[in-house]
């Protein structure tokens, strides 16, 4: 060793110790710096993320649209998909057969670009099975009804094609080069009638190309066309608790797990759309027949059950029963059920009646909505009215009665009571003889009355209502 | 720690522990005099990584691409290990460097130390050599239009060219052979030699001793104040490379095509002067330069006392020399950024 | 008597303890990044199911060469329903190839021979070749090809 002074050995001593604290202290940033790495492996590397699979055909597709730029977001999507790790790709779903009626060439393949259950039927047997027969699959057959009338013709016909059809799905129509009508397309309606006879289409719900199990079980989704004044059930299911804890627990719902482990009650708390109508629990199944637990309809003048209620009752009490109690499921569904029976007793069925009379009278013209009291009974019952039923199904208290119930009795009392009355004062004394008109001539009793002074006086001091 | 206890009658016995405990200069303690430890921790950790990356690489053409990508995005940590490697062969070049442009600008080689330069020259070129025949292992297009284009540079070589251009590419053509040859260099033969190296100049700085630094007087042991120092270093270096691996994480270019030349190539940045000088000068000059020049660089000691004592203010002209060397460098790597 | 005050051996003993401490703590996590690289881990072997066509893509008593990222299979179609070998014969991984004929599998290098059901029935090949599940989902026809 050096022969140093004591001094000289001391300040090296120092120096020394100093150096240790620097190794020391390097070491514990060097080992946060490592467990950082720890970190992005298994955050963002996740040791082998699932890596598209591209066939020598489907890199063809790829790298010329790629290399073009056409439609690079489709395939950008794709690449995100679950398809795509397994090697379902570009020709998997748009390749054609000879003799397809909206088959064409392109690039030395033989492709369609329409996608239809069918081709997905392919690998997806039971969900487009269980679609076909559902009411989603049907929803394009309004062409007959009075509501293709009033969108087709009281409005115009490019209505139709954007508006009606943007939801309930057009009749594509093929034209002689193999391409698509632009009336009739683009166009991913829920109940698009294809061209090879399929009807719906699955993109409707799982967008393409991604395809996400996440976005379709988002509310959204569905509430893209469950919505607004004649429907409002996402509105509805915003307002209702099961809506309000969602919206709070987004992050925790873990909506891209797969079926099962995605169970309520379980393994996330806060229904959605997908929850109560879809999804499965652990006792059922996933279904794509979304009616296959509901057991009125909502959509009519008057709202009846459905075939086989009962069973679909209890698919849905079942579905409830993963989070609530007997107690809750039971008397809710009374009062739901109780809800639509006013509706139908006292508004419903006795606005229809009348509105048939003075048809058969022939106090109305055959053409629709060409009268007053024509609109007036259509929104009672189609706008009104269904908002007050979905408020009742869905638990959203101000849909069942500022927009529900309220409207309902308003327009009932103000609007269509003195339209018929006009017409034929016999009918529009049919239309009160239920119990629930009574209070038109009746009034308050003496005791309601004195109790209703009292209330004033006490809680409002003194003030009467509206002061 | 040995003391040694000199009495009037013994010789002193000098062991081996008393070469390695010899004085250092207390200048060695500021930070221009500790650049070379650097690239010596960085030979370390590639050594580390790099035998812990032949674990999982395959040294043929259609197989080596393949598990290069395996490795960076398949493996567990594999990206991290593969991005240590990465950053310290570009940090070892760097501060081999810097440690080149110090020794230079303060005239350390001087008498009787010219042998510490001309074995810190070899040690450079070798080093070159391995990350040249490093990066051809990836095999994308980069390593491949780089082993192309520098064995056909060497094969321009007059008698040697040839056979040399054979030797490395085990063939005619650039193939597989290329690249199982290429391996072996960078896995056993290179690093064996770049070790001893290392050791030797390590060992001949030591004997040798330092060059004289005005104004360092004191000494400090070799353990444990240098040692500490290094550790030290060492240890902030690993947490340096782990902060830039964890930003930085490393990537992969496109496969090596054979068909068609890609227009974007170019090598890596410490290359990339060298790539300029010989892409903007014309054929048998650009290489004859190159070599001309690295013959000057090995040999500049010599030079040096020659003009010394001819009267040249020989640390200004170093100085000088250093500033063009460096300006040119950069930007012959800016232009081959730019173009 | 004078009181020692051994400050220097108290220094340089918490100094050397926070080093201490430090390099375990440092060093340890690196060798441990280090050892997991080298060892990989026995759970991810993930299987992604790809998807090789219809069934109908296979004629009965036919076997079909396909070629899924890197694994060369055989896909044969009999009576008992569609199988997937993997062609690298046993013995020294030459591809083997299928002999309709014979109903065998064959290997060109060194004639070795597997029957139907992927059996080594003659030639040098030690064991059977190895298989990969087919599923079949909806008419399509995929294989289980691990995803490493």
């Amino acid at each position: 060793m050096a022969d140093m002074g004591d001094e000289h050995r001391e300040s090296q001593n120092g120096k020394i110790n100093f150096t240790r604290y620097v190794i020391g202290g390097l070491c514990l940033v060097l080992f946060l710096a490592l467990t950082g790495v720890g970190y992005v492996q298994v955050e963002e590397r996740r040791g082998g993320g699932l890596r598209p699979f591209i066939s020598a055909e489907n890199k063809k597709c790829i790298d010329c649209h790629m290399a073009k730029d056409v439609a690079v977001g489709g395939i950008n999507d794709w690449k995100v998909s679950r398809h795509a790790p397994k090697g379902i790709g570009c020709i998997e779903c748009h390749r054609a057969e000879k003799g397809d009626v909206d088959a064409y060439a392109h690039e030395g393949a033989l492709i369609s670009t329409l996608v239809t259950p069918k081709d997905c039927m392919k690998c997806h047997d039971k969900e487009a099975k269980e679609f076909g027969k559902s009411h989603h699959a049907k929803a394009a057959q309004f062409t007959g009804s009075l509501d293709n009338f009033l969108g087709n013709v009281v409005e115009g016909p490019e209505v139709v094609t954007s508006g009606c059809a943007g939801c309930h799905g057009s009749i594509v129509k093929v034209m002689e080069n193999g391409k698509l009508h632009p009336a009739t397309w683009p166009n991913s309606g829920i109940g698009r009638v294809n061209p090879d006879g399929s009807k719906g289409t699955c993109a409707a719900c799982h967008a393409r190309h991604s395809f996400s199990i996440e976005q379709a079980r988002q509310p959204e989704s569905c509430g893209r066309c469950h919505m607004g004044p004649d429907h409002p059930q996402i509105e509805a299911y915003l307002e209702s608790k099961h809506g309000v804890l969602f919206t709070a627990n987004k992050e925790k719902m873990k909506l891209a797990n797969p079926s099962e482990k995605w169970q309520p009650g379980k393994d996330y708390l806060y229904p959605t759309c997908a929850t109560c109508h879809m999804s499965a629990t652990g006792a059922q199944e996933v279904t794509h027949d979304v009616g296959d637990r509901i057991s009125w309809t909502l959509r009519p003048v008057v709202s009846t059950r459905l075939e086989n209620f009962e069973d679909r009752r209890k698919a849905m009490k079942q579905v409830c029963s993963s989070c609530h109690s007997e107690q809750i499921v039971e008397r809710f569904f009374t009062q739901m059920d109780q809800g639509i029976t006013l509706y139908n007793d006292k508004f419903g069925k006795p606005a229809k009646t009348a509105m048939d009379k003075l048809l058969a009278m022939k106090k109305i013209t055959p053409t629709p909505y060409d009268e007053k009291i024509e609109w007036v009974f259509y929104e009672l019952w189609h706008h009104e009215g269904r908002r007050a039923r979905h408020g009742l199904s869905k638990m959203a208290p101000d849909y069942v009665h500022w927009q529900g119930f309220y409207e309902v009795a308003k327009s009932f009392y103000i609007k269509f009571l003195p339209l018929v009355r006009e017409l034929s004062p016999q009918v529009a004394e049919e239309l009160l003889r239920n119990e629930g008109h009574k209070w038109i001539e009746q009034g308050m009793t003496k005791e309601d009355i004195a109790q209703m002074l009292e209330f004033y006086d006490k809680e409002m001091q003194g003030k009467r209502g509206g002061g | 720690m040995q003391t040694q206890v000199t009495t009037a009658n013994e010789p002193e016995q000098k062991n081996w522990i008393d070469y390695i405990q010899k004085d250092l200069p207390e200048h060695l303690d500021w930070w221009p005099y500790t650049l070379g430890a650097i690239p010596l921790t960085l030979f370390g950790i590639l050594v580390a990584t790099g035998l812990m990356l032949t674990f999982y690489y395959v040294p043929a053409p259609e197989k080596a691409y393949e598990s290069v990508d395996q490795i960076t995005y398949g493996v567990y940590l594999g990206w991290f290990i593969r991005g240590l490697h990465k950053f310290s062969v570009d940090l070892m070049i760097l501060f081999v460097f810097f440690h080149v442009i110090r020794v230079f600008v303060t005239r350390a080689y001087r008498s009787p130390g010219e042998l510490k330069w001309v074995s810190g020259s070899v040690v450079l070129f070798v080093t070159l050599a391995m990350g040249f025949t490093g990066y051809s292992l990836v095999y994308d297009n980069v390593s491949y239009w780089g082993m192309t284009v520098v064995t056909n540079m060497l094969g321009t070589l007059p008698i040697v060219g040839t056979p040399l251009m054979y030797l490395l590419r085990g063939g005619e053509e650039v193939s597989g052979g290329t690249l199982l040859r290429l391996y072996d260099l960078h896995t056993k033969l290179l690093p064996a030699l770049l070790g001893g190296l290392v050791l030797g100049h390590v060992l001949v700085v030591r004997i040798l001793g330092f060059a004289e630094v005005k104004g360092s007087r004191g000494f400090h042991p070799f353990y444990p104040e240098h040692t500490m120092m290094m550790g030290a270093v060492a240890i902030g270096l690993l947490v340096l490379l782990t902060d830039l691996v964890m930003i930085f994480p490393p990537g992969l270019g496109p496969p090596a095509n054979p068909q068609e030349v890609a227009s974007d190539v170019s090598p890596p940045w410490y290359f990339s002067a060298a790539y300029m000088w010989i892409t903007l000068l014309p054929a048998p000059l650009s290489l004859w330069s190159l070599l001309g020049g690295a013959g000057v660089f090995v040999l500049y000691p010599f030079l040096d006392r020659l003009l010394l004592e001819r009267g040249w203010p020989m640390p200004v002209v170093n100085a000088l020399i250093g500033v063009v060397a460096v300006g040119v460098f950069a930007g012959l790597m800016l232009l081959d950024l730019w173009m | 008597m004078a009181i020692i005050h051994d400050d220097a051996g108290r220094r340089r003993f918490l100094s050397q303890a926070v080093m201490g401490f430090g390099l375990l703590f440092g060093m340890g996590t690196l060798a441990l990044r280090f050892a997991q690289f080298l060892v990989p881990s026995p759970k991810p072997r993930r299987y992604e199911a790809v998807l090789i066509g219809t069934e109908s893509k296979v004629p009965l008593g036919e076997a079909v060469p396909m070629d899924l990222g890197g694994h060369k299979i055989m896909v044969l179609r009999s009576d008992e329903g569609v199988v997937a070998f993997s062609r690298r014969c046993t013995d020294l991984g030459c591809l083997v190839s299928w002999n309709k004929e014979q109903g065998e599998f064959v290997c060109p290098c060194h004639q070795g021979r597997f029957d139907k059901n992927g059996k080594n029935i003659a030639g040098p090949p030690p064991r059977p070749l190895d298989r990969f599940d087919v599923v079949k989902r909806g008419g399509q026809l995929y294989v289980n090809i691990q995803n490493v």
